[in-house]
């Protein structure tokens, strides 16, 4: 049965057919890959420079505002004024409870947005 | 790997790929498509070939789940090939042969679709066990139990139609 079956199959392979237009059919189809590749490795490049561009500025920024912040010299403002309360409330621990969150936040969210904007092509296989 | 190194391995393996998936599915329009499909995708992921195995072994393993993920989404519906190939084989005694020829095609045509993939990877392509094994990712035992109730079901079937 073994031989026979060894035969059979050597005898009625089938042929496909004409390799050249396959070929060139594949190639077609390749060339597109490659486009569309190219163009979602652009879009992810552009996506994480902006996001890192976004998280320096921040970054920047907080720097120095803190630096202003420090530097700047204090004035005392006069009792029941609006800068008076502005400054309880700049002291208090609650600015800290509120300010930390929106750090944190303004820092991993690019991250995860980065992740989510991965390559299909990477993930995928 | 680029474009053009990919394509000078793949045309390498393109004929037997496509007589394997033609032998598997029947048509030839639907074996030559999930062809292109298995190739474009193994020249996606060629990033993560890594040469474990050989391009051959790997180029059809994503070509048999491709079969596999369009059977399964029914698009497509397996069917034996064309009998006037088997017919036009003179067997070693001409009409006998003939007929003989006939009924393992037919017999063969009606086994289940992992036997009939294992048989034709040993049989027709003459890929050793473990490399079937590889392609259709399960043990090395498991092919040989395959291969062995493959060869029994047409005998069976043989026997059964030399008997009507």
């Amino acid at each position: 049965m073994e031989n026979e079956i060894r035969e059979f199959f050597r005898q009625t392979a089938p042929k496909p057919a004409d390799p050249t237009s396959f070929t060139l059919e594949l190639n077609a189809r390749l060339a597109a890959v490659e486009q569309i590749k190219a163009y979602r490795d652009r879009e992810i490049r552009r996506t994480r420079q902006t996001l890192l561009a976004v998280f320096v500025a921040g970054l920047l920024m907080g720097g120095a505002i803190i630096a202003l912040l420090i530097l700047h010299p204090v004035r005392l403002p006069a009792a029941g004024s609006l800068a008076s309360t502005m400054a309880q409330i700049s002291g208090s621990p609650l600015l800290y409870a509120i300010a930390i969150p929106f750090a944190l936040a303004a820092i991993l969210l690019p991250l995860l947005i980065s992740r989510r904007y991965q390559s299909p092509f990477s993930s995928r296989f | 790997m680029t474009r053009e190194e990919f394509i000078s391995l793949a045309t390498a393996e393109q004929e037997s790929l496509r007589r394997f998936l033609l032998s598997l599915c029947g048509d030839p329009a639907q074996a030559d498509d999930i062809a292109q499909d298995a190739l474009v995708n193994a020249y996606v992921s060629s990033a993560s070939f890594r040469g474990a195995a050989r391009f051959s072994t790997w180029l059809f393993r994503i070509a048999y789940n491709c079969f596999i993920d369009r059977l399964r989404s029914r698009r497509i519906q397996t069917a034996p090939l064309d009998v006037p190939a088997a017919q036009a084989v003179p067997g070693p005694e001409a009409t006998d042969g003939r007929f003989r020829h006939e009924d393992l095609h037919r017999a063969i045509g009606m086994l289940p679709d992992k036997e009939r993939a294992a048989l034709l990877l040993f049989y027709m392509e003459d890929k050793p066990v473990k490399e079937v094994a590889a392609i259709l990712e399960i043990p090395a035992g498991s092919v040989r139990a395959y291969l062995t109730r493959g060869r029994q079901h047409v005998k069976n079937y043989l026997e059964k139609w030399k008997t009507r």
